[in-house]
């Protein structure tokens, strides 16, 4: 018991320490002057600011020396914006690899494009991803529009609850716009599709999307659970929209550094039905067990429990065994509890594992597993001979024989002496 | 345990051997094993009747070989071999004290070289517990 | 070497006229045999430890090794139901009820006994002098089982045998810690008690061969050969008219006790009624009663007669016999011979049917030489010792024919069994050897010439040089047996083949320690659930010596898991990584010998996967893509692509090219030269370890891409250079669309 007490004192460490880092602070923006006055976006820095971040400025350009991202192994950002930048100076400041280390190293990024600045190194680590931005110089374009490169998108193209989603219609500004195919990875969050009647086009060029094929914001998450967003439109951001797309802008960044969409769990367990656990006692075949796992969700100030009815466990070697939707349990303060219910080990000794794999667009991903042997019945665990009922006649057999041999034995005996005597009495 | 009991059923065991083989054969041959059978039996008569050892031993015999026929029956019955190790260590144990007593008779009858007759039921007392043993621990 | 010269003199003392000073100085003698005999035995074993070091031998003793340790430090109970889960994952394997247990139970209870009495042995110890040890008690029952045969002349002789012929030593040097190592003792012990029972009629004897067979087949798989053996040799003796009632009480009681006992064995189980191997003896357990009673009858009834009434009887119930038999393998009841069992008589069964058998070296025909340089002289005086015996054909003679016979064929099939044939060699030899001795070193008369000088001596002086001269030749024979052992047993089979011997350049020699090298390194640096792929040859070690979990090991009791290790060596690296990764595999090791001319390496095993691959998966993996158009098995420019592209390849070569200059790259073992054009970069895996002669190598299985690319992608991707993906990042990417 005080072991499985230390246990969940170190989870609740852990979830302590997982509460503070979900919420990084240090951001470096990165922008190149020829584009962006920063000015123009002071809305947008902000709200960030009020969200206590703190954001470091770097502009690119000629006299730009180096941007370490890293100090030897540590990373020195937790949040990363890659404003729109013109030229090749970025893909030796920070090459796509450096991009992609950042990433899996666990830090988010946000980047913005511009049709006039698809500078390589982003565009290389979009790719990475699975995002295909429009490649310089093809603008979203709508023709029934005024003027065709401000394009107004709908809200009702939004994607993903889990980023954004409206109470009542609107429209968002996406002026001198690009636009991403995506691929079909599963990481992949699309966040904002382009209006049907749009098309990323180029003079002289075939269109890089056509109508809703392409994506105007797009996020994505690997495996560590870092989060990438990006947008194709600087303007998008200025403060001139902000009143219409600054709502979204929020929830985007949000959901980018971190903020929303971010679950837990607080472990999984499991017991025999009557709660022994594995240590005291491994489990052999059929025998029966619960399994249990906990969920919290971050709600940017703390944790609450996480509600869903769709959390699998599987119970699998190699092939899976059992797949069972988990039913809610108990709850407390911050953990909402799911259990399979007892269930009996198949029949079948190995080492199997139980695992829970929930991995649900937008949200982060949970995977726990666990390795355990399931033995075989040990010699003395089959039914013994006299609990079987046609055993019986065979036991009663032996002992009858056994029975029998000790009188003969003693009949024997006898027998042979007075044979013996009457030898001596003819001798 | 009186002798003429013992005598009665053994005889019907052999005339039913006798009978069977008889179906099987020409009846020349068949004569030749009336003449053998009475032979044998003659002098088997009068081997029981010089040493009641040997009555004794008879009577375990066949009292072993009516055990393992009726715990065959009963499988044959039920149809089924369930405990297997029950059935076995059940049937094995008559077959084994069978071959020993058959062993011991042997050597009560003609003594092998060596091996005195006491010495011969020493070694078969050891050899039945060892027996006796393992199939108690086999049914477990 | 002495043991053997004593050994002749001893004889003259048997010969000259017993009175109790003469017993008392045989006696004395023998004693002093004996002990040179254990010496000598005990001595000639331990090169292996003062040439190497203390320490479990090859494969198999491995697992044996490891198996006591979980005896000594668990109970006897969880011992018998252990169950193991790092091997063969996921599956597990029940180790305890697929084991025998003889090995292990006898150096815990030996070990138990020596800290009882106050001397607290180190178990790796005891396992690894146990072999030594029980090839000492192996003398011992020789010298009884040839004193049935022959004479204790002829037993010394066996005995001092035995205790040196390399092909006994093969199996049974200090760390050699196998099966075998107590096999063949008890094996010699039931023999021996089989033919005092068989001699004598007595329920004790046959009672103890029973036991002795009990442990038997506690201890080893070859107890089949006991089974067989037996009943054979009572079969014969039937048919040859000597039955008796000895032989009645002797082979009943070993049979019923024996099997029973035999069948307490978790993992012999019901198969002593169950399989076609085990039916002979079933079969003349039955035959003897009806001749036990036919005896009867034919003891009271005119021979003619009996005659008729026998062959009509013998007719019937030998068709009986034969329909009853084939009618319950047909309906299920009884197993068919084993695989195993038919590649003994069709020496290419195995490779056609099971490659996992015939991939094993110890299951191929022996090589003829081999008889020569494991039994030395014995082999051309075995025939004469067997002859020998023909003439004499007493009950007990028949055995070791019959034994002789059997063990010889099987012997030609399959390599392994020249242990089992080794014994009865021994016995024939020196029944030859001490009948040529009985009538050459024959001096007695000499003695008795000097006492009476009046008699002649004179014409019969040629006949002492003639006998001087032969005996003579024979002693040197024995003199030239003595040494060949000694230098076989030192340099043939004293290695443990985990440590290797070597020279260096400057002609010292040294150690080629890899092996432990590598496994010492997954010990020290991989997690302790780590899952190790590895061909199946060094499941054991990898078990025993770096603890680690393993996919496949030496018990090669599931093919199909087998074939699943085979197929990720022989596929492409994109396809053997989800399969190992779906089996939770951390680490793969493959051994390469290229550098050093270690040719026991996977490549040269490599085939071997591959067809055990293609019997699950002829869609997949197909032997012949991996021979170039001339067909041939090569690993250079020529090979064929699917060699090429084989993880197995990719992993042996990786980076060796860069060890040599331009073009002098050549793989020491297979004598082609490999360049850096042959061997394609590794993506999925990457070279975590390799050893100081490269022979072991260990790859990690990368993590899955955190971006959830191909691991293949991703290597294209670091290697690319800029202006590649610019190229590729201006074109409209070419895939199924999101929409």
């Amino acid at each position: 018991m005080i072991k499985s007490n230390l246990i969940l004192l170190a989870f609740y460490l852990c979830a302590l320490i997982g509460a503070l880092s979900v919420h990084p602070l240090k951001t470096l923006v990165l922008y190149d002057e020829r584009l962006t006055e920063l000015n123009e976006y002071s809305k947008f820095f902000k709200s960030l600011k009020d969200r206590s971040y703190e954001l470091l400025y770097q502009e690119i350009g000629n006299n730009t020396e180096s941007i370490p991202l890293f100090d030897k192994e540590d990373r020195l950002y937790d949040n990363l914006v890659v404003f729109p930048v013109k030229g090749k100076h970025l893909n030796k400041l920070i090459p796509v690899k450096s991009f992609l280390q950042f990433y899996e190293n666990g830090g988010d990024i946000l980047t913005v494009t511009n049709p006039d600045a698809v500078t390589d190194s982003v565009r290389f680590f979009l790719n990475e991803l699975g995002v295909y931005p429009s490649p310089k110089d093809y603008v979203l374009t709508d023709y029934f529009e005024d003027i065709p490169e401000k394009v107004s998108v709908s809200s009702e193209n939004l994607l993903s609850n889990r980023v954004y989603s409206v109470k009542e219609k609107k429209d968002f500004v996406f002026q001198n716009s690009g636009a991403a195919l995506l691929d079909n990875r599963e990481q992949i969050v699309p966040i904002l599709k382009a209006p049907r009647r749009t098309s990323t086009e180029l003079k002289n060029k075939e269109s890089w999307t056509v109508g809703s094929q392409g994506f105007l914001v797009a996020g994505f998450q690997n495996l560590v659970n870092a989060r990438s967003v990006w947008v194709g439109s600087q303007d998008f951001f200025k403060n001139h929209y902000y009143n219409i797309n600054g709502e979204f802008i929020e929830e985007l960044t949000k959901w980018n550094f971190r903020e929303k969409g971010v679950i837990k769990s607080s472990g999984a367990t499991h017991t025999h039905s009557d709660g022994t656990s594995y240590s005291s006692l491994p489990y052999k075949i059929k025998d029966t067990v619960i399994y249990e796992i906990g969920l919290s969700e971050w709600t940017g100030e703390k944790w609450v429990p996480f509600i869903a009815n769709d959390i699998q466990f599987e119970l699998s070697m190699v092939d899976p065994y059992y797949r069972l939707t988990l039913q809610q349990a108990h709850k407390d303060e911050t953990t909402q509890y799911y259990t399979s219910g007892e269930f009996k080990l198949p029949d079948h000794h190995g080492v199997f594992t139980f695992s829970t794999n929930y991995k649900r667009e937008g949200l982060t991903f949970v995977s726990e597993s666990d390795v355990k042997a399931i033995r075989h019945l040990a010699n003395d665990e089959y039914p013994r001979s006299w609990e079987i009922t046609n055993a019986w006649v065979y036991i009663s057999s032996i002992y009858g024989i056994i029975g029998t041999w000790v009188i003969f034995v003693i009949f024997f005996v006898v027998s042979s002496k007075r044979h013996v005597s009457v030898e001596k009495k003819n001798n | 345990m009186s002798s003429p009991k013992g005598e009665k059923v053994n005889n019907a065991n052999n005339n039913a051997v006798k009978e069977v083989k008889k179906d099987k054969k020409v009846s020349s041959v068949s004569e030749d094993f009336n003449i053998a059978f009475a032979n044998t039996w003659k002098s088997y008569v009068k081997q029981l009747n010089e040493d009641n050892r040997f009555k004794l031993i008879d009577i375990f015999c066949l009292f072993l070989v009516i055990i393992a026929a009726v715990q065959c029956t009963f499988m044959i019955t039920i149809w089924d071999n369930f405990p297997f190790n029950a059935f076995l260590s059940g049937f094995i144990i008559c077959v084994g004290q069978f071959v020993l007593l058959i062993s011991l008779r042997l050597q009560l009858a003609e003594s092998f070289a060596g091996i005195s007759k006491n010495r011969a039921f020493g070694e078969f007392i050891l050899a039945s517990l060892i027996l006796h043993f393992i199939c108690l621990h086999f049914i477990n | 070497m002495s043991s053997v010269a004593t050994n002749a003199k001893s004889h003259t003392n048997n010969v000259a006229t017993p009175n109790w000073l003469v017993q008392l100085i045989q006696t004395i003698l023998i004693i002093t045999i004996f002990i040179t005999i254990f010496g000598a035995a005990i001595s000639s074993r331990l090169f292996s430890v003062i040439k190497f070091e203390s320490i479990i031998h090859e494969f198999d003793p491995w697992f044996n090794f490891r198996a006591t340790k979980y005896l000594v430090s668990h109970s006897f109970y969880e011992f018998l139901n252990w169950f193991d889960d790092r091997t063969w994952y996921p599956l597990g394997r029940v180790t305890g009820g697929t084991l025998y247990p003889g090995l292990m139970t006898t150096s815990a209870a030996i070990w138990h006994l020596f800290r009882k009495i106050g001397l607290p042995i180190d178990i790796r110890n005891i396992c690894v002098l146990f072999a030594p040890g029980f090839a000492g008690i192996t003398a011992w029952a020789t010298y009884e089982f040839t004193k049935e045969i022959k004479d204790s002349s002829a037993g010394l002789l066996a005995a001092a045998f035995i205790a040196i012929v390399p092909g006994y030593i093969s199996r049974s040097v200090a760390g050699s810690y196998d099966n075998e190592a107590i096999a063949i003792t008890l094996l010699m012990v039931t023999f021996m008690l089989w033919i005092k029972a068989q001699k004598t009629g007595s329920i004790l004897y046959a009672t103890s061969a029973a036991v002795f067979y009990f442990y038997m087949v506690s201890a080893w798989g070859g107890y089949v050969f006991i089974t067989n053996l037996i009943p054979l040799h009572i079969f014969i003796l039937i048919l040859m008219g000597r039955y008796n009632s000895r032989l009645y009480s002797a082979y009943t009681t070993w049979y019923a006790i024996g099997t029973l006992a035999s069948m307490q064995i978790p993992f012999v189980g019901f198969l002593p009624i169950r399989s076609n191997d085990h039916m002979a003896a079933l079969g003349v357990f039955g035959l003897i009663q009806i001749v036990a009673f036919g005896n009867f009858v034919k003891s009271q009834v005119p021979s003619e007669k009996f005659k008729v009434i026998m062959v009509v009887s013998l007719i019937i119930i030998l068709g009986l016999g034969f329909v009853g038999l084939f009618g319950l393998t047909y309906f299920g009841f009884i197993a068919p011979w084993t695989g195993r069992f038919y590649s003994l008589w069709d020496t290419n069964y195995a490779k056609i049917h099971i490659p996992i058998i015939a991939s094993v070296s110890e299951h191929q025909p022996v090589a003829w030489p081999a008889f020569f340089f494991d039994t030395h002289f014995l082999i051309w005086l075995f025939p004469v010792g067997v002859f020998l015996l023909f003439m004499d054909l007493k009950d007990e003679h028949v055995f070791v024919i019959a034994y002789s016979v059997l063990c010889s064929y099987f012997t030609g099939v399959m390599v392994r069994l020249m242990l089992t044939l080794t014994p009865i060699v021994c016995v024939s030899a020196a029944v030859a050897l001490s009948k040529l001795f009985d009538v050459y070193l024959d001096f007695s008369d000499v003695v008795r010439n000097f006492s009476h000088k009046d008699e002649k001596p004179t014409w019969k002086f040629t006949n002492y040089i003639s006998r001087l001269f032969v005996s003579g030749t024979f002693i040197f024979y024995i003199y030239l047996f003595v040494f060949h052992s000694t230098w076989v047993t030192r340099f043939a089979y004293s290695s443990p083949s985990v440590v290797l011997p070597s020279t260096n350049k400057n002609g010292e020699p040294t150690l080629i320690d890899d092996f432990r090298e590598a496994y010492y390194w997954l010990r020290m640096n991989t997690d302790e659930d780590a899952k190790v792929a590895a061909w199946w040859d060094y499941g054991y070690q990898i078990g025993g010596m770096a603890d680690r979990t393993t996919l496949v090991d030496n018990n090669t009791w599931n093919n199909t898991h087998i074939a699943i290790v085979g197929k990720a060596m022989a596929s492409p690296e994109e396809v053997s990584y989800p399969l190992l990764k779906e089996h939770d595999v951390d680490y793969v090791l493959v051994i390469f010998g290229g550098v050093l001319g270690f040719s026991g390496d996977d490549i040269n095993k490599f085939l071997w996967m591959v067809r055990i691959a293609e019997g699950i998966w002829p869609d997949e993996v197909s032997e012949s893509s991996f021979y170039n158009e001339n067909n041939d098995y090569r690993v250079d420019g020529s090979a064929s692509k699917a060699m090429k592209e084989s993880l197995m390849y990719k992993m042996s070569f990786k980076d060796f090219p860069d060890l040599f200059n331009a073009g002098q790259s050549q793989d020491k073992v297979r004598g082609q030269t490999v360049t850096q054009a042959d061997v394609s970069p590794l993506d999925y895996f990457e070279e975590v370890f390799t050893s100081e002669n490269w022979m072991v190598r260990i790859y990690k299985l990368r993590d899955e891409d955190a971006e959830g690319r191909d691991l293949g992608d991703v290597g294209t991707f670091e290697r690319s250079s800029t202006k590649a993906l610019k190229r590729k990042g201006s074109k409209r990417p070419d895939f199924d669309l999101r929409v």
